[in-house]
Formats: structure tokens, C-alpha cells, sequence
């Protein structure tokens, strides 16, 4: 194995130039490294009479900030300090000089060493009216990638901000933004020992809350349209006295609630299946917990998963292409990862590792699931490989204040498969973080002192 | 004529059959004496294949030089008998000395033309050894030697662009918003002896300016390249070196 990888390492070492049939010497460099972009970024230029509209400072610190977030989330960019500016953008116009003649220069952007250059400015066009005005420009060429001109509510400085930001990634990338996405999470944060269900935009802003079933509810999902989310409350039975975990959808644009399955014991860990039309979710129905398919209505119940007699099949969850299920079950002695085909034929393990791994989630591309592990006392995130189980990866290790390793869990894949949201109780509450995939980056998404569970990203919203 | 064709059908069709086939038979072997007759007795002169030789015609031809014409062997002469030998009673005897007298004679004869015909080849060897490093003026048509390196010098040609593929691989950064694996571009980079880069120009395009942007940017924050050894400066001049972007 040792002299073939030599002999082949030989073999790609000369393959790395040669002479043409023209006796020309060529060389092949290889992949580039990636690295960042540098951007320049000042601050937006208020481009209207500050008379009019009292909190236009708040507006413009809002439009700002949001798009800073965005900038460096997306993983892109290396934003230059402001001291480092040559030129004061407020002091020269949106569009470069000659043509414009108040315009900006290039060259003092250039000389800082700036790939790109973002340039915008907002006006109030009444007490409510807000419209930003702004330009994204290549330096090293002179050229513009993006100009455009947002109108939308006063109240909406942060919506305006993130369609921004998601127009940029599309101009620079061709793939769509994650910036207007959102989660789906349980909380506490109502009180009174309840749990109720919370949508907010997945930079923590934003949250509303979905549920007032004033009980315990649990394991969200998002339907693929984006606009319904089902999950699981124990809900009061009047002809039993008690309550049972039953399975909800709810339209969040119309505000419409719908009971789908109210079954005689578990109906949790529900998820959709790509076409919207599905749902899967664990049953127990007064047996062992399996993994039943059924409309979204809760009628046409099909059972996918059949034992082993005794085991729990749980928290499943449908691949990209629909073709196939993750999840977890315990049959083997303790909770391993799973995949299946959608008719629960050809099961095939996935994890052989640690003592508790759970909680799958696909990755957009269909090839990697990321899922929590228990490794000696604490949980971590960790990815793997459908197709090679051997090539995994462990994203976190973060630790507590009391310097014991912290538990990160319930993870769940961004539509544009660059991040991953999960809680973590490294502050002492289980809070919402991101990470990106290859675990380099990670921010805290909610600030305060409640708990939340199991967050699930929304699809692309438009 | 006409008795043998009556003969042939009178006779019945197996017969007929047997017939003909001998008939047949008879005609390719006259057909084949006739051929191979002809080629013993009245042979056609045989076709020469020589291999084809590549000539270069670098300059005029000399004037060739007129070889001396060889010496012809010279014939020793043979001393006459003295009178005091002529007794009958000795002539058989004489004859006998004479016999031997005469190899002898043939012998030292035959070893005088062995040592002048050496002579002669050692001349002629002597004369093409100059007439060789004459032609190394390349004078005449001549084959050229070509320019392509062998053996060890080829190795270190190899260890000298390993060496610049590394170099110019440390400064070769894409955004991650490039990479694209359809993203290609080729870059042809003249140095000199010091590895200074004196020209560069890009000669295949990605059809992405801002692509080709950053693998023009790699090769001038590259430079300059490692220095090429003394020997590799013509040939890295030449053409140039076209880096391929990836």
C-alpha cells in the first residue's frame, strides 16, 4: 500500500509538469486556498431632512447593523475598520467620480487594500416610508455587482436589510441567501414551568410566539412552503382525564391550528417529507414507539419502521430527495443513527461510536447527516458521511463557566448547507447558536436567560 | 481436339467430374513450372530498402579532399644460386633448399603486405578522425543532435519546476465565491536569470475577468520565482513558463 501510494505520488509529482508537443513547459498550480474577501463598509448616508422623521438615527444604526451581521456570517467577507478609511463617505456621493462629480474615488479604496466596496444611503420619504438606496462595487476593477433601490415600511429597516444582503449573495455566489430564513423552537420562556412553540428570524430578532396551549409542546418542523409548522402538545382529552402528545399543524400567515393526530400515546418527532404532502413522526399507540407515514390531514397511517420488539425508532427525518429516512433507534442496546429507504426497506446503521447518538439531520446535498453524541458526559454535534460512515467530524467543544464540557444538541442544517443551529447549555441555559459546517465559526443567536429546544432552520422564505 | 471432346461426353458426370478436377490440377501446375522457371532462369533485379535517415542542411558543403591513391605491394626479388651448388649429386638437396627457400621468401613477402596494408588503414583512420572534427563546423549536410535534455539534467529540470509549481501555489488565493471547477485560466510568465519576472500575459482566458484577475494577481505576488540554474536560463527564455490556473 506504502509503494503504490509512493508510485502514485510520483507519478502525480511529474504529472505536475510537462512539455507540450511544442516543447512548451507547462505547469499545473493546483486548487487555490480559499480566503476572505476584504470590504470596505462605511456607514449609511441619511440622505433626506432629519426634521421629518425623528428616529431616522435608529433606523440607519438598524439598517447597518443588520447587514454587518449578515456580512460576517456569511463566512465571506473581512470587513476593514473604519479608522483604516481614507476617504469620509459621508462627505462624497453614493456613485464614484467622474461621472458623478461629488462622487467617491476609487483609488482611496483601492490604496486599503478593498475588494469590494459597499456604498448605500436611506431616506425617509414620510413618517412611515423608508427607502435605501445602495451600491455593491468590485475595486480592483471598478465595477459595480450590485445597485439597487429598497422601498418598504418604516418598521421593516431590518426585513429591507436582510433582502439586501440576500440580492448580494446571489450576485456573488448565484446561490440564494439564508438572510430573511427562520426557526421553529420550543421555550420556555413564557413561564410557568410550560413550554410553548416560537418562530423569529434566525439572527434571534423577531420572536413571536405560535402556541398558548399552556402545557408542554415540543419538536417543531417547518413544512417545505415554509408557511406551516407542525409539532407535538400535550394536549387535555376530555373523555380520558389526562393528557396526551398530540400532533399539530399550524398555518402561520392565516393563523389556522388543525389537530392531525390525536392517536392513544406518543405523536412526536413529526417532519414533513420534501413535497409538503407527507408527514412522518413516531406513534406509539400503547405498542413501541415506530416511525408511521401519513397525509397531512393524519389519515392513510402507513408503518415504516417494525421492531426489533422492545426498541424505540424515533426523531425521523426525510432526505432532500425524499428517498430516504434518518433516524434513531435503539435496537442495538443504546439510541445509534439510521438510514432507511422511505418504505423502511435496507436499514443501515450509520454510527458504531459512542453511547447515545441522536437526533439526525440531513444536510441539503443529501450526502452528510449531523447529529448529536454523547461522548463520556456531555453531547456534541458531529457530521458524517451517508455513503462512508468512517469520514466523520466533530464540530463543537465548547465548555461551561464551571469548566466542565458543555452538552451542544439538536442540530439542524441551514437551507443552503453552510450552517448548522443548535442549543447549547454552555451559558448555563440551553440557548440557540450557529456553527458553520466545517465547525471554524460559531455564534450565539438568542441573548437571555430562558431555555429553548430543539430548533429547526426554516427552508428559503420569500 | 475433337476425338478428346467426344471422349468427354460420352463419359458419365462422376467421371466428367474426376476429369476436370485433374485437368484443373494440371493447369496450375504448369501455370507454377512456367513462373518458377522463369525466376531461376531469367531473375528481375531485387528491390533495396534502405531506412530513412533525417538530414539537415546546416551550410554549404566543403570541397572534398582527394584521398591519396594505396601503394601497390611491392615483389622482394629473389638472389640468384651460385655456381659452387651445381653438382648432380646435390641437386635433389638443392632443389629441397630451394623449395624452402622460396616459402621463405613467400612468407616475408606475404607479411611486407600485412604491415603495409596496416599502414594504410591507420593513415585512412587518421585522415577521417580530422575530416570528423572538421565536420563538427556542422559543414555539409549533416543530422542534427536535436535539443531535447536526457538523464540526469532532465531530473533537475523536473526539481526546478516542482519547486516553482510550490512557490507560485503559496500566493494562488481564490474567494470562496470562485470557486468554481469550470473556472480555468492559463498564464505565460517570462524570468530571467535571477527569477524576476519580466513579462506576463495571460493566454487563456477563464471568461471570468475577476478570476483571471487573481491568478495574474498570484503570479505577480510570486515574483520573484525561484532562480533557475545557470543551464535552464535559455530554455526558461525561450517560450517561457505558461502556468495553468488550477
Amino acid at each position: 500500500m506504502k509503494f503504490l501510494s509512493l508510485v502514485f505520488l510520483t507519478v502525480l509529482a511529474f504529472s505536475m509538469y510537462s512539455h507540450g508537443d511544442d516543447d512548451k513547459i507547462y505547469i499545473n498550480v493546483g486548487q487555490a486556498s480559499v480566503k476572505k474577501s476584504l470590504v470596505a463598509f462605511p456607514p449609511f448616508v441619511f440622505l433626506s431632512t432629519p426634521s421629518l422623521t425623528p428616529n431616522y438615527k435608529q433606523i440607519g444604526a438598524d439598517l447597518f447593523n443588520t447587514v454587518l451581521n449578515d456580512l460576517e456570517v456569511s463566512n465571506l467577507f473581512t470587513i476593514i475598520k473604519q479608522q483604516a478609511y481614507l476617504e469620509d463617505s459621508a462627505k462624497v456621493g453614493l456613485t464614484p467620480a467622474p461621472a458623478n462629480p461629488t462622487g467617491f474615488h476609487f483609488e482611496s479604496w483601492a490604496k486599503i487594500g478593498s475588494e469590494f466596496l459597499i456604498r448605500g444611503g436611506y431616506k425617509m420619504k414620510s413618517a412611515t416610508e423608508l427607502e435605501f438606496e445602495v451600491y455593491v462595487y468590485y475595486v480592483p476593477q471598478a465595477k459595480v455587482v450590485l445597485g439597487k433601490i429598497y422601498s418598504a415600511k418604516a418598521n421593516e429597516a431590518r426585513v429591507t436589510a436582510h433582502t439586501f444582503s440576500d440580492d448580494l449573495m446571489k450576485a456573488l455566489t448565484g446561490k440564494r441567501g439564508i438572510f430573511r430564513t427562520k426557526f421553529v423552537v420550543a421555550s420556555d420562556k413564557a413561564g410557568n414551568k410550560w413550554k410553548e412553540i416560537y418562530v423569529m428570524d434566525w439572527d434571534g430578532r423577531n420572536i413571536i410566539q405560535v402556541t398558548n396551549h399552556h402545557s408542554i409542546s415540543l419538536s417543531p418542523a417547518w413544512r417545505p412552503n415554509g408557511k406551516t409548522i407542525s409539532y407535538t402538545s400535550f394536549a387535555y382529552h376530555p373523555n380520558l382525564k389526562s393528557r396526551n402528545p398530540d400532533l399539530f399543524t399550524y398555518d402561520i400567515f392565516e393563523g389556522k391550528r388543525f389537530l392531525v393526530s390525536s392517536r392513544l400515546g406518543i405523536n412526536s418527532g413529526s417532519a414533513f417529507s420534501p413535497d409538503g404532502n407527507s408527514i412522518i413522526l413516531t406513534i406509539s399507540k400503547n405498542e413501541g414507539p415506530e416511525i408511521y407515514r401519513m397525509n397531512v390531514e393524519g389519515d392513510d397511517l402507513e408503518r415504516i419502521t417494525n421492531g426489533p420488539k422492545g426498541s424505540l425508532n424515533v426523531e425521523p427525518a426525510f432526505s432532500p430527495d425524499g428517498k430516504k429516512i434518518a433516524f434513531s433507534s435503539d435496537r442495538s442496546g443504546v439510541p445509534m443513527v439510521y438510514v432507511m429507504n422511505a418504505d423502511g426497506s435496507n436499514i443501515k446503521r450509520i454510527t458504531f461510536a459512542g453511547r447515545y447518538n441522536s437526533s439526525p439531520s440531513w444536510s441539503p446535498d443529501g450526502k452528510k447527516l449531523v447529529f448529536a453524541g454523547q461522548d463520556k458526559d456531555h453531547f456534541d454535534l458531529f457530521t458524517v458521511s451517508v455513503e462512508d460512515p468512517t469520514d466523520m467530524q466533530r464540530l463543537t467543544s465548547a465548555k461551561k463557566t464551571s469548566g466542565k464540557f458543555a452538552n451542544n444538541e439538536d442540530p439542524s442544517f441551514s437551507p443552503d448547507g453552510r450552517h448548522i443551529v443548535f442549543t447549547s447549555d454552555r451559558t448555563g441555559k440551553n440557548q440557540i447558536y450557529i456553527i458553520t459546517t466545517d465547525g471554524t465559526s460559531e455564534r450565539r443567536v438568542t441573548v437571555d436567560s430562558h431555555n429553548y429546544f430543539k430548533p429547526k432552520w426554516s427552508p428559503y422564505i420569500d | 481436339m475433337i476425338k478428346r471432346l467426344q471422349f468427354l461426353e460420352i463419359s458419365s458426370e462422376p467421371d466428367l467430374f474426376k476429369r476436370m478436377v485433374f485437368f484443373s490440377l494440371g493447369l496450375h501446375l504448369a501455370l507454377f513450372l512456367f513462373f518458377g522457371l522463369k525466376a531461376v532462369l531469367f531473375p528481375s533485379p531485387s528491390l533495396t530498402l534502405d531506412a530513412a535517415i533525417k538530414v539537415d542542411i546546416v551550410a554549404l558543403p566543403d570541397k572534398l579532399q582527394k584521398l591519396p591513391e594505396p601503394q601497390a605491394p611491392q615483389m622482394a626479388k629473389v638472389p640468384a644460386l651460385s655456381k659452387t651448388q651445381k653438382t648432380v649429386a646435390i641437386k635433389s638437396t638443392a632443389n629441397k633448399v630451394i623449395e624452402k627457400i622460396k616459402k621463405q621468401e613467400r612468407a616475408e613477402r606475404e607479411k611486407k603486405l600485412l604491415d603495409n596494408l596496416k599502414n594504410e588503414v591507420a593513415q585512412e583512420e587518421a585522415k577521417e578522425q580530422r575530416q570528423a572534427k572538421l565536420a563538427k563546423l556542422l559543414k555539409g549536410n549533416a543530422v542534427s543532435s536535436g535539443s531535447a535534455l536526457h538523464g540526469l539534467a532532465k531530473s533537475e529540470f523536473n526539481e526546478y519546476l516542482s519547486s516553482l509549481q510550490a512557490h507560485v501555489h503559496e500566493h494562488w488565493n481564490l474567494p470562496e465565491w470562485l470557486q468554481n471547477d469550470n473556472l480555468k485560466a492559463s498564464v505565460t510568465v517570462f524570468i530571467d536569470f535571477r527569477g524576476v519576472v519580466l513579462k506576463r500575459t495571460l493566454v487563456n482566458s477563464s471568461g471570468d475577468s475577476r478570476f483571471d484577475g487573481f491568478a495574474l494577481k498570484a503570479v505577480d505576488e510570486a515574483s520573484p520565482f525561484p532562480q533557475p540554474p545557470p543551464r535552464f536560463v535559455d530554455i526558461v527564455k525561450a517560450d517561457g513558463i505558461t502556468l495553468k490556473f488550477p
